[in-house]
Parts: structure tokens; C-alpha cells; sequence
């Protein structure tokens, strides 16, 4: 699927946004294999590069909430203890209130656009890491060759950053795979209300809810893009399922 | 006793600093949004192109020239009096908005709820005690799949099929049965993939337990055993999960209430973010704040009630 969302843009030359209204709602055929949709555009084409949007927006928001979270994770662990208690309670507060809440009321703050629904997503996705990684930051600390460490006179940052960290490699890459689905998800749905790339550009989200004007008689306009999410968050589920019986070493860590 | 009651007491007082955070989140969400409060306002009332001495007047009495922390602490002062402000839309208060939309969404939570634990928990037990069997193999199939499934996108697929071409349920949703259905299942079927998966793994985490065994070797019968013994156990664990999908349900949700026009709090939100109606905006957060922090205190008292272990003096 991502790779099919990365090459497929060069080997489908169509363009995605290009109207041709003696095609509108055409059924597929050889020159349009999903076939066409209400302004005569080529649905595959559209399904390619709007799975570019779906994937790259959410890998960008995994990579963002991974480092936030990364960040603040270290602080708990590390900081002292009114520290971790006052970050601690800032984390439960993003958690109290739903996520799709969140990013609604930031986007009515900033305008609306893709860069702004991304940020939304980051500030409402950073707090299941940054519980992760602090649980699992404060367990490696509290491994011998750590103490070893300290006792031969090695600096915290330097034991973080040195130590700490490589290990934690393996469990970061499952976290932020298992992850990954649920926030194309959420991109999805935010997409799907309104709240993301403006139409023409498509996005597997709102090429959803374009169709819904039209899908009683041309199901396939919302069947094929749900189809294409269902299937990527499906294999990223998997993957991430995958990763962890080979890269994690603290099966069962949870918050 | 004490050890447990200085360990509520910490909740307790943890659960103030979140909720006393979410109300200074819910003070910036409201002001920052772009716009002119004042402005907004006037026009609400009914003055088209309010004149700017009006306008100013109506600052200086909402106090938006005063500094931003003396602000908070009024409108905090307002708020813990009951008075949460009125919508820049329609110059109600927001609070008689929320309250008009409140019973359907509650009335949807309550079925969408009732549906996934009588489905989730008979599937998950049974998954445990035939472990390996087809019925468990299928469960977990279905689980692996209804994770990944878009919400909307399976309403709009089961809008498609029940409404549109077998013409049994209403596409639109209301509050009444037929209307509340199709929404409920939607958000009914992740919760029933996450729940039957835990309970099967607590189940069998418990039957695995030395008391079991005794019990066993004591001559109880497999279904003494899982009804007299283990369940008791699972149910200890299921509390907060439980409470929490309860909390998550009770704030409205969101998107399917937009797929399906249900006139419930979430959606209310969303048409509230269209327009920039931030004082709804902030309602909802607040509550969406107070009913997590309240699911977790019932969720720690539900556990104190069923698990006598942490009755007991833990001091050790």
C-alpha cells in the first residue's frame, strides 16, 4: 500500500484534479480503473495521491509526537519529582478530553488547513507517549548496568542519551507503528467533517465525503478510498504487532 | 485503612489539578479564537453593523480590556456558579444549548453501551474457556479488522445498505429507537473488538491463578468455578476500561453524530467549531474534563468495592 502511494503518482500519469465532465460518475473501465467521480476526475489517481496526504500527514504526526513525547517522557524519568507530577497532571488533562474534541477546538482557533490539522493531531495525540515512555524510561533506569554507570561517575544526560536511548530504539519504532494506524484514522475522520485539505486537493478522508452526495448511486466513489484506509491501518496493525514480538523487550509495558 | 484513604485522598486532589487545568484550557481555548467577542455578541442580538461606541461599550462590560489573569479568574468565579456564558451564535446561554442536546446523546450512550457488553463480554468469555476453538479464532479475526475500520466510513457503508437499500432504518438518526440503531452499533462495534479481547486475556489470566486450581481440586465444577470464582476477578479489572469508554461515550461523539445528523452534544460542538461559537466550544471541554476526572474517581471506589485486597491494610 505505501508503496503503491509512493510510485503510483509517476506510473499513473493522470492528473488527479483534471475535470471532465462528459466522464461524470463514469463506471470503470480501461482508462479509468476505479472510474470517474461527479466533476468527470479519474478516482485512482485521486486515491494515489490522496493516500500521499493520509500517509505522509500521519507519518509526520507520528514523527512529531514521537520526539514531544521522547522530550517530556525523559523529563518525568529524570526531572525532579514536582516536575513529574506537574507534567504528569498536564498529561492527564490533553487525555481527559477526547482527541476529535481537542483538534475541534484548535482548528477553530487557527485557520484551517493540513499543516494546522497536523499540529491539532500532534497536540492531541503526545500524551499516550509521553506516558510510554516514561514507563518505560524510569524501568531502564532502574537496570544494573545503569547504576554501573552512575557509580563510574557518568552524567544523567550523558546515561539518557548514551544508554538509555539505543535501548529504548526497538520499543520506539513498535510504539510509533502501532500508532500509526490509529492516527490515519483520526486524520481520516477529521478530514471526513471538514476539517482538513481543502477540496479539490483529495485526501482518502474527504474524497469519503465527497462521495456522500452520490453514494446511493455510485457506492464505489465511498467504498474504494474506506477500503484503501481500512486496508493500510489493517497491515500497519499488523506490522506493529510483528515489531514487537521481535523488537520489544518489555512485552506488556503499559501505562 | 489509612494507607488506602492517603492513596484516595491523592486522587482526589490529582484529579482537581487536571480538572482546574482543563478550565484554564477551556479559559484560552475561548480566547484565542479569532474574532471580536463584542462584535460577535452584538450581532447575535440582532444589531447587523453594530457601531463601534456600542462595540467598545460591550468590551469594557464583558471586561476584555482588563489583563488576561484577572479575566480567568472572573470567568472561572462565573462558572463554578453554574454560568458558563452565552453562544456569540444565537445569544443563549450555552449552558440551556447543552442541556437541550444532552438526553440524546445520553440516550445513545447508554444503548451503544448496553449493546457492546452484552455482546463483548458473553464472547470474550467464551473465547477464554474455548480457547483455540473457531468462535475464538473468528473473534479475534474480527478484532484484528474492526480496529482498522474508519467509524464513519462503516456508518456510512451500514447507511448504504439498511437505509438506503433495504429501507428498514431511517438514515438520519434521532432520538427515538429506530433513529438511535444504526448510530449505537457504529459505536458499539470497536468497543465490543476491545473489550471481548480484554476480557478473554483476563479470563484467562485468572484461571490460571493458584486459587483456581485449589478450587478445582476442591471437586467445584468448571461452571462454579468461572461463575463463583473467576468472574468476580474479571470484573475487578473491567472497571476502568469500562468507565472510561462510559466517560468517552457520555461527551458526545463526535464524528458519528455528524455522519448521522444526530442532534446530540457532539455534534452540537462541531457546528459550534464551524462557526467559531466558542463559548459552546469551551462547555464542552469542561465537561468532557469533569466527566473523565469523575469516571476515574468511580472507577478507583468501583475497585476499593469489588476488590477486597485493597481494603485491606497494604501497608508493607
Amino acid at each position: 500500500m505505501l508503496m503503491a502511494v509512493i510510485v503510483g503518482p509517476w506510473l499513473w500519469q493522470v492528473d488527479p484534479i483534471a475535470q471532465n465532465i462528459g466522464q461524470r460518475l463514469a463506471p470503470p473501465s480501461l482508462s479509468h480503473p476505479f472510474g470517474s467521480d461527479q466533476f468527470g476526475r479519474d478516482m485512482l489517481a485521486r486515491i494515489l495521491v490522496g493516500g500521499r496526504w493520509s500517509l505522509f500527514g500521519a507519518g509526520f504526526v507520528c514523527l512529531g509526537t514521537s520526539c514531544l513525547g521522547l522530550v517530556l517522557g525523559s523529563c518525568c524519568a529524570l526531572g525532579p519529582r514536582w516536575l513529574d507530577y506537574l507534567l504528569s497532571r498536564i498529561t492527564e488533562t490533553f487525555q481527559a478530553i477526547p482527541p476529535v474534541l481537542l483538534a475541534l477546538a484548535l482548528s477553530a482557533i487557527l485557520s484551517r488547513s493540513f499543516s494546522n490539522l497536523l499540529l491539532a493531531l500532534i497536540l492531541t495525540n503526545w500524551t499516550w507517549y509521553a506516558r510510554m515512555y516514561r514507563a518505560l524510561i524510569l524501568k531502564e533506569l532502574a537496570m544494573p548496568y545503569i547504576e554501573g554507570a552512575q557509580a563510574i561517575g557518568v552524567k544523567p544526560p550523558a546515561i539518557l542519551l548514551r544508554h538509555v536511548l539505543p535501548n529504548l530504539f526497538g520499543s520506539m519504532v513498535v510504539i510509533a507503528t502501532t500508532n500509526f494506524g490509529s492516527v490515519i484514522l483520526n486524520l481520516s475522520a477529521l478530514s471526513f467533517i471538514g476539517f482538513g485539505l481543502n477540496p479539490p486537493t483529495p485526501e482518502w478522508g474527504n474524497l469519503i465525503n465527497e462521495s456522500r452526495a452520490f453514494f446511493q448511486r455510485e457506492p464505489r466513489l465511498m467504498i474504494i478510498p474506506g477500503l484503501c484506509i481500512a486496508t493500510t491501518v489493517l497491515w500497519l496493525n499488523l506490522l506493529g504487532n510483528a515489531l514487537r514480538d521481535h523488537l520489544d523487550r518489555y512485552q506488556g509495558v503499559r501505562d | 485503612m489509612s494507607m488506602l484513604l492517603q492513596q484516595f485522598v491523592g486522587r482526589l486532589f490529582s484529579g482537581l489539578v487536571v480538572l482546574w487545568m482543563v478550565s484554564m484550557l477551556a479559559f484560552l481555548i475561548i480566547h484565542m479564537a479569532p474574532g471580536d467577542p463584542a462584535r460577535m455578541l452584538l450581532s447575535a442580538s440582532g444589531l447587523d453593523a453594530p457601531p463601534a461606541e456600542a462595540v467598545a461599550e460591550k468590551r469594557r462590560e464583558l471586561g476584555l480590556d482588563r489583563p488576561l489573569l484577572s479575566q480567568y479568574a472572573s470567568w472561572l468565579g462565573a462558572v463554578v456558579q453554574g454560568d458558563f456564558g452565552v453562544s456569540y451564535r444565537s445569544g443563549k446561554p450555552v449552558w440551556l444549548m447543552y442541556r437541550e442536546r444532552l438526553p440524546a446523546t445520553l440516550l445513545m450512550a447508554g444503548l451503544a453501551l448496553t449493546v457492546s457488553l452484552s455482546i463483548a463480554i458473553p464472547l470474550g468469555l467464551i473465547s477464554a474457556i474455548k480457547r483455540h476453538s473457531l468462535l475464538d479464532h473468528a473473534a479475534q479475526f474480527l478484532a484484528v479488522i474492526g480496529a482498522a475500520i474508519p467509524g464513519f466510513w462503516i456508518a456510512l457503508v451500514l447507511i448504504l445498505v439498511f437505509a438506503a437499500k433495504l429501507r428498514w432504518l431511517p438514515a438520519l438518526g434521532s432520538a427515538t429507537f429506530k433513529g438511535m440503531v444504526l448510530p449505537a452499533i457504529v459505536l458499539a462495534l470497536p468497543n465490543i473488538a476491545l473489550t471481548s479481547r480484554l476480557v478473554r486475556a483476563t479470563t484467562l489470566d485468572v484461571l490460571n491463578q493458584q486459587y483456581i486450581v485449589t478450587a478445582r481440586a476442591k471437586g467445584r465444577s468448571e461452571y462454579g468455578l468461572l461463575f463463583g470464582h473467576a468472574l468476580p476477578n474479571v470484573a475487578a479489572s473491567l472497571i476502568t476500561p469500562i468507565s472510561l469508554e462510559l466517560a468517552f461515550l457520555l461527551t458526545g461523539t463526535v464524528i458519528i453524530e455528524t455522519v448521522f445528523a444526530y442532534p446530540g452534544v457532539g455534534r452540537m460542538a462541531v457546528e459550534a467549531a464551524l462557526v467559531g461559537d466558542m463559548p459552546v466550544l469551551g462547555l464542552a471541554v469542561l465537561i468532557a474534563g469533569g466527566i473523565y476526572v469523575i469516571a476515574n474517581w468511580c472507577a478507583d471506589l468501583g475497585m476499593a468495592a469489588l476488590d477486597p485486597r485493597l481494603r485491606q491494610n497494604t501497608a508493607n
